[in-house]
């Protein structure tokens, strides 16, 4: 069965609504009776500079900048990471090769390598697209190669039975089988471009998201910089959302694993 | 039509060569079903797939209609011990697979598929996926899915063996039922006595270090068999017979 142990939503949204809801009005009421000072913003203030940001439109360019990064950044780098990871999977030669640097550069923290490509490119959209790239390449290789890895091993089986090439065999077996685990890694991927969009925008002179919120906290414009957060989080909670979805139905009939492998 | 000639198959351990299996020759005949006894760890499995093309034998060979068995064929149809249906595929899709690979177009090949459906009793689950089906009906699926490649032999590796007992009698009945409805040839794994008898025109039995036949036993039961054959006295006599070859078998 693919929903183990879920109670119907309608009997749950109360709890799962009801938690952060009481969160959020204690942390009102603790802003609004003076006892910590001012820059603990009340929620309902966020929520009106929010409000404000987008009947201004000021958050619309700096969200589309930020978006473009992160997208981009990652489908580039996952797009890499699971065909090489795939092929990593199925052909020893292919992991082999990339084994040993695969190891070395993954053990860097990407966001330290910035610096060296600004060299070259500057601290610009380019240089930021390729440091969220790096990054999300990781998640997606790995698993996709274990995904690959991992197959039922009566599928490859079935597959010589049938008396059908390895490309086939890699396209219509091997591929699908290793999906629910690409799709691990590339919600992995996904937060990780999301994590490094804001780092790399608050490095260099920048626009978008990371670069605004940084802007508001030199300025002292606290609201305006939790309103940004407040923007990067619903970004990313519907980006995740979006992939979700895309991962539901491609893997229509398969267990979609929790498990991760981070880093 | 097959021919097992003085087939052995060592296996390196430890720098140590052992033989698993061997040597062992049988002739199977066009349209018979033979079932291959033995305990765990005889080499049933590693014989079946060396006859199946999947595995080398490390001396002697296989022949198929006089040509040797290199590789899997398509003649040589595979069911395996789980039933191996492709998750992200409905019933129907999957048993169209093998169909699809004959370069047959997709609807043609989900339009023949429905006959294999309808012949293992699953019209009604077509587009069910597999994780939607009990184990009895995924290896009836997974059965229709390898009669769909139209092979002249079946190979069936302890098929039933996942099942609980009721739905492992009755999975045999249908065998029995499909297998003498048609031209098929079947070698069937399994360490079930009962089922070896019920199955079978011939009970090969494996005896163990290395997997060597013990004996061929004919099966002396009329056809067609249905469940009442299991009531048959004779059935008791074999399975006492094969019983005590079994149990010399594992304290050698």
């Amino acid at each position: 069965m693919i929903y183990r142990n879920r109670r119907p939503s309608s009997e749950l949204w109360a709890i799962t609504l009801g938690f952060p809801l009481v969160l959020i009005i204690l942390w009102e009421i603790a802003a609004r009776s003076h006892v910590f000072p001012s820059y603990m913003v009340a929620p309902s203030i966020i929520l009106r500079e929010a409000l404000s940001l987008v009947t201004n439109g000021k958050i619309f360019a700096q969200m589309g900048a930020s978006l473009y990064r992160a997208y981009a950044g990652f489908i580039i780098g996952s797009a890499v990471g699971v065909s090489l990871g795939l092929l990593s999977g199925v052909s020893r030669p292919v992991q082999d090769l990339f084994d040993t640097v695969q190891g070395f550069v993954h053990a860097i923290p990407k966001i330290s390598l910035f610096p060296a490509i600004a060299i070259w490119l500057g601290f610009s959209d380019a240089s930021r697209i390729i440091i969220i790239a790096l990054s999300c390449f990781f998640p997606a290789y790995l698993n996709a190669m274990n995904g690959a890895l991992g197959i039922n091993p009566s599928y490859i089986w079935l597959s010589k039975n049938n008396e059908i090439s390895r490309l086939r065999c890699f396209l219509q077996v091997i591929i699908p089988a290793s999906l629910p685990r690409v799709f691990v890694g590339l919600r992995i991927s996904l937060m990780v471009a999301f994590i490094l969009m804001v780092a790399t925008e608050v490095i260099g002179h920048s626009n978008g998201l990371g670069s605004l919120a940084m802007s508001s906290y030199e300025d002292g414009q606290y609201a305006e910089m939790y309103a940004t957060i407040l923007f990067i989080a619903v970004t990313g909670y519907f980006s995740n959302l979006a992939l979700q979805r895309i991962a539901s139905a491609l893997c229509r009939g398969q267990q979609l694993n929790q498990e991760e492998h981070r880093k | 039509m097959i021919k097992v000639d003085a087939v052995t198959k060592m296996f390196k351990r430890r720098g140590h060569t052992f033989q698993a299996l061997g040597p062992v020759s049988l002739n199977i005949e066009k349209g018979e079903f033979v079932t291959v006894l033995g305990s765990s760890g005889c080499g049933k499995s590693t014989l079946l797939h060396i006859i199946g093309g999947f595995e080398v034998a490390s001396t002697g060979g296989v022949l198929l209609n006089g040509q040797p068995i290199t590789h899997p064929t398509r003649k040589l149809g595979m069911v395996f011990q789980e039933a191996t249906l492709f998750p992200w595929k409905t019933v129907l899709q999957n048993i169209a697979w093998p169909i699809e690979q004959t370069g047959k177009s997709k609807a043609q090949a989900l339009d023949e598929a429905t006959v294999y459906l309808d012949k293992v009793g699953l019209h009604r689950f077509g587009g069910a996926y597999p994780n939607e089906l009990s184990g009895g009906m995924r290896q009836r699926a997974a059965l229709a899915r390898t009669l769909a490649m139209q092979p002249d032999v079946l190979l069936m590796d302890e098929p039933f063996g996942a099942l609980d007992a009721q739905t492992r009698e009755e999975m045999q009945e249908e065998l029995t039922r499909l297998w003498q409805t048609s031209e098929l040839t079947v070698i069937f794994i399994t360490h079930d006595i009962t089922e070896s008898i019920f199955l079978g025109d011939r009970v090969v039995v494996l005896g163990r270090k290395p997997g060597t036949v013990m004996e061929e036993c004919t099966i002396d039961l009329p056809r067609p068999r249905d469940a009442q054959t299991k009531a048959d006295p004779k059935v008791q006599s074999y399975r006492t017979h094969l019983w005590e070859l079994i149990r010399q078998s594992t304290t050698i």
